[in-house]
């Protein structure tokens, strides 16, 4: 009886607590978002603090003077990894990387000390480490410098391996072939219409300023010269020749068209075509087709 | 050595080998990159002339008089512009020794011309010239001559047509001469001359006194005579000048007022027009039996005959459709179709040399034009303009038109009359330098 008046008791004073404190919140997510908050407040507060009590302390102003040049090296070193991108591929950036790996905890790591136990500025300085995009870079490089080498090896290893039978001997000279020949156009292949489009555009638009046309000449507006030009990689004329010369010979009309055609693609003024040397493949040969119609309103 | 390439070609894999590679390299062959170029640029050619080289002080001295003319007959047809010698890097040097191309490149320059001047005995001189293309570094032409001393300046028209015609492809038109109408004197009394000059206003000389008025000067094809009409004894008539004798003939005795002479192509006959009662007709008449033949026949005014450069066609103006209009007939006079139909008078068709248009003046609206059309009607084109802008000449190439503009009269009732060169294009628009007004001209062909 004792018991369950007991029992009875205790459920009501539950059901009275209850009812007027409420059930507790076990699913609270705001406390989440209140982390943060705490977090940069504390944050905030310290670093503004943290230069009076520096003043006060020889020991504090020697270490600051150390922080300093940390700091100052730490500045410095994003200016020196812009320099080897294009030059330097390996030894300069692996000693960069070195440095800002070692040299920047160090840094937080002492400040976190000098504060005494605000354990929450560990969370704070991690998210500046990623700045320095050097080692991304890096990474791209060593990504595409990996893929050559394997690539390479693939293609070197599999003969070598396999020197013991000559059927395999005999097939991978053929697959080498191949692989040769599959580099090349695949390299061509790459080449898009956009490309193509703006490899023509460029050629366009340099020589047009050196065709000097004469449209006063007799049938001018019917005459097409058609001129082939070999160029260097620094997309430069080397060599430039009138193809259709036997057909334009023997008019002297014709033949000064095809001579002011030729002239314009020899005119170093005109020069260089801003090509991609990349795609030097593509432009070194090239056909000119001189057709002046539009000019006249054809 | 030779048995280890015999076992290696044995290999069947070898073969294989070897043919797969060469199949590859054949197929792998790749397509150029083709570039259409539709539009370019019309400018001036930059030239060198480098004074042609001498070895005493009078061949020097005549070998940049030479370089002088040829520098300026290039400029003047605005295809060429010669660039200042102070700009050269190299100095004049033998014809024997091959310019540095590079030097000429360095300023930009598309074609060079160097010489060279030998004063023979008996005052004989030989010229010879190279043109060179500074980018291919050939030899476009080379010639040499041989003349009197007093024939520098005709020398030094030669070789300036014989660049023109080697860089342009057309014949060039330096070595020829203009005859105009000298116009001297008060509006009221106005003495008109036959005056006659080289092309770039040189050698200028008069042919007649100017007792008589004299109007539309014509050169003969063999450039030894002009016709003109000439108010000779009060009735305006067709004459024929020979410039070498200076004796003037009245050609035919026609019973009304003949004027517009042009001779044939040929040179045999001379076409013009005759007004008799109101109407005006179109005949020729041939030089060697003087008789004249009627080609048109209509009540309307039909004048300003001109031959096509073939002698089939005759080109003129009428007015039989109400308006004056350009027509075209056979030389016969038969199958007449009008070519012009566009708004405002047309007058003074001159057939182009080269055949493919016409030059014509037109009026519409008070003010006149200087335009060209293709024989076939299509095309016409209006070139200059002005307050009376007439009577044009091609030059022997059909390339440039010459023509007199007259300015309207100023404070003191004066008015000026000069004559301009345009090329065809309607560009490069010049005064030809004459010592007094000027008027009608006409140019000359180039002398055989």
């Amino acid at each position: 009886m004792r018991s369950t008046l007991s029992i009875s008791i205790v459920i009501h004073v539950l059901v009275i607590t209850i009812s007027i404190f409420g059930l507790p919140f076990l699913y609270k997510a705001p406390a989440k978002q209140q982390k943060p908050m705490v977090v940069e407040v504390v944050s905030i507060g310290n670093k503004t603090e943290l230069p009076k009590p520096a003043k006060k302390d020889t020991s504090k102003q020697v270490k600051e003077k150390k922080e300093n040049i940390i700091k100052k090296k730490v500045k410095k070193l994003p200016q020196p990894s812009i320099k080897p991108i294009p030059q330097n591929k390996r030894t300069e950036t692996v000693s960069l990387r070195k440095k800002t790996k070692k040299k920047t905890p160090k840094v937080k790591q002492k400040k976190l000390k000098s504060k005494t136990g605000f354990t929450k500025l560990a969370r704070v300085t991690p998210r500046r480490k990623p700045k320095p995009p050097d080692p991304f870079e890096s990474v791209l490089r060593n990504l595409a410098q990996d893929f050559d080498k394997k690539t390479v090896k693939k293609v070197y290893k599999t003969p070598k391996e396999d020197k013991k039978s000559k059927k395999s001997d005999f097939e991978a000279k053929i697959a080498k072939i191949l692989a040769n020949n599959s580099t090349t156009e695949s390299e061509t292949d790459k080449v898009t219409m956009t490309e193509m489009d703006a490899m023509i555009n460029t050629i366009r638009t340099s020589i047009r300023p050196c065709w000097n046309l004469q449209p006063g000449a007799k049938g001018a507006e019917d005459i097409v010269v058609v001129v082939r030009a070999y160029l260097t990689p620094d997309g430069r004329v080397k060599r430039a020749w009138v193809a259709n010369r036997d057909l334009l010979v023997n008019d002297p009309f014709k033949l000064a068209a095809a001579e002011t055609a030729q002239r314009a693609i020899l005119n170093e003024a005109c020069q260089p075509f801003r090509l991609d040397p990349r795609k030097y493949a593509i432009w070194r040969d090239v056909t000119l087709n001189f057709n002046p119609s539009e000019m006249f309103g054809k | 050595m030779m048995e280890k390439i015999v076992l290696f070609f044995r290999d069947r894999d070898a073969i294989i080998l070897a043919i797969v590679a060469i199949v590859l390299s054949i197929t792998s062959a790749k397509a150029e990159l083709k570039v259409d170029i539709t539009r370019g640029t019309v400018k001036a050619l930059p030239v060198a002339v480098a004074n042609f080289v001498g070895t005493n002080k009078k061949e020097v001295e005549l070998g940049k008089s030479i370089t002088s003319v040829i520098s300026s007959d290039l400029e003047r047809s605005g295809l060429f512009r010669p660039i200042s010698q102070k700009a050269f890097i190299e100095t004049e040097k033998s014809l024997d020794i091959l310019p540095k191309f590079q030097n000429w490149r360095i300023l930009n320059v598309q074609a060079m011309v160097q010489g060279s001047i030998v004063i023979l005995e008996g005052k004989n001189i030989k010229v010879q010239f190279r043109l060179w293309d500074v980018f291919s570094q050939r030899q476009m032409v080379g010639q040499v001559y041989t003349t009197v001393i007093s024939n520098w300046r005709r020398i030094a028209h030669i070789i300036a047509d014989a660049i023109y015609k080697r860089v342009t492809g057309e014949n060039g038109y330096f070595d020829t001469r203009v005859v105009y109408i000298a116009e001297t004197g008060s509006q009221i009394r106005r003495i008109k001359r036959l005056a006659i000059m080289d092309q770039d206003s040189e050698n200028h000389h008069f042919l007649t006194d100017g007792k008589f008025l004299i109007l539309t000067p014509r050169f003969s094809p063999n450039r030894q005579e002009i016709t003109y009409m000439s108010y000779h004894g009060g009735v305006p008539r067709v004459y024929i000048f020979n410039i070498d004798t200076g004796r003037q003939e009245i050609l035919g005795d026609f019973p009304g007022m003949t004027f517009a002479p042009r001779f044939s192509p040929d040179g045999n006959a001379v076409i013009m027009s005759m007004a008799r009662d109101g109407n005006s007709e179109i005949y020729t008449m041939d030089l060697r039996s003087r008789r004249a033949k009627r080609l048109t026949r209509h009540s309307s005014i039909d004048t300003s005959p001109d031959y096509s450069p073939d002698g089939t066609r005759v080109v003129f103006n009428s007015d039989r459709s109400g308006t004056q209009q350009i027509y075209i007939m056979k030389s016969d006079g038969s199958d007449v179709r009008r070519i012009t139909f566009g708004k405002g008078r047309y007058a003074t068709p001159v057939w182009s040399p080269r055949g493919d248009l016409i030059a014509f003046t037109k009026m519409r609206r008070g003010k006149f034009f200087i335009g060209v059309i293709g024989i076939d009607g299509k095309g016409e084109r209006l070139l200059t303009d002005g307050f009376l802008v007439e009577s044009p000449t091609w030059s022997p190439n059909g390339r440039v038109i010459m023509f007199f503009r007259e300015t309207p009269k100023g404070k003191f009732g004066d008015k000026k009359s000069k004559l301009f060169s345009i090329d065809l294009t309607g560009q490069n628009e010049r005064e030809i330098i004459t010592p007094m007004d000027a008027s009608d001209p006409a140019w000359s062909p180039l002398i055989p």
